[in-house]
């Protein structure tokens, strides 16, 4: 079974970590929050039409993978059925999405959550 | 001799025998009918203008933004794909295609529209669809072009140094299978 994540290719944004304590009431973070309203997902989904080489040779034209890192997330899709590619601006997230389309992999935007 | 051979000069050099040398010249023409058609089959226009929200109202917005700039990119890959043959040479035991390095990005996306319109038609929704093709069974002419465009993409990919088996997960190389797809 491979990993479900993998490295951050451009500039993620981690989600906030959670602080108990008991002492005090926290306030919602809202930089934190208005950040990861701003953090969109780039999924591709399995297809049972498009080669194999052919997804990883589009993954490393269009995100600039090395071939380790495109195979890893191609056989993410074929296996689990979907692989984020990549969390980014949603602007930047519908290019890459766009740019995938283009080639013709499934791709869609989902907003990152947690 | 390899099917598909890269130049010094980063372009390919394809050769094909006559008959399916032909099959191709003859495709732009055929896949632009399809596109200019009212009653383009939805599931095709689906498959190759997917969703990128499943939100309608954002679907809307990024259709306005980048729709038509998906669309002009098909019809761009149409046209290198038909110079190319325009510009053949027909050769005593077939025909030799060149695409120009700056092409073949463009002529790879035009070939996988083309099987993506195909597997539509052909309603294929499993991963082994090509696995255990019998040579002497007829099959359709849209499964034939199928095969014939799946294997001429793989020779493109062989030759940039995509190769197919280098990224096939080991169960299912134990297993036999064959998943030429991902």
């Amino acid at each position: 079974m491979f990993a479900t994540t993998f490295p951050p290719l451009f500039e993620e944004v981690s989600p906030a970590r959670a602080v108990d304590d008991p002492g005090t009431v926290s306030l919602p973070d809202t930089e934190t929050s208005t950040r990861l309203d701003r953090v969109w997902n780039v999924i591709v989904w399995d297809d049972p039409i498009n080669l194999m080489s052919y997804v990883v040779y589009v993954f490393q034209k269009v995100f600039g993978m090395s071939e380790q890192l495109a195979t890893r997330h191609m056989i993410e899709v074929h296996k689990a059925g979907r692989s984020i590619l990549t969390s980014c601006e949603r602007e930047k997230a519908e290019l890459f999405v766009s740019r995938l389309h283009r080639y013709g992999l499934q791709a869609t935007l989902e907003k990152q959550t947690g | 001799m390899e099917p598909v051979q890269r130049q010094d000069d980063g372009s390919l050099r394809v050769y094909l025998p006559h008959g399916e040398g032909l099959v191709l010249y003859t495709l732009p023409q055929r896949i632009e009918e399809l596109l200019s058609r009212e009653d383009f089959n939805r599931r095709v226009a689906e498959r190759l203008f997917p969703v990128a929200y499943e939100d309608a109202d954002k679907e809307a917005e990024y259709r306005k933004l980048l729709g038509d700039d998906l669309r002009k990119s098909k019809l761009e890959s149409l046209e290198v794909f038909r110079k190319t043959f325009e510009d053949w040479e027909i050769l005593q035991e077939g025909v030799e295609v060149t695409i120009p390095e700056r092409s073949v990005e463009t002529w790879l996306g035009f070939l996988n529209d083309t099987r993506l319109y195909l597997g539509v038609e052909l309603d294929i929704t499993e991963n082994d669809w090509s696995a255990g093709l019998d040579p002497d069974e007829e099959i359709s002419e849209e499964l034939a072009l199928l095969h014939l465009l799946t294997w001429l993409q793989q020779c493109v990919l062989d030759a940039l140094g995509f190769t197919q088996e280098s990224y096939m997960p080991e169960d299912e190389e134990t297993a036999g299978e064959e998943p030429g797809e991902g």
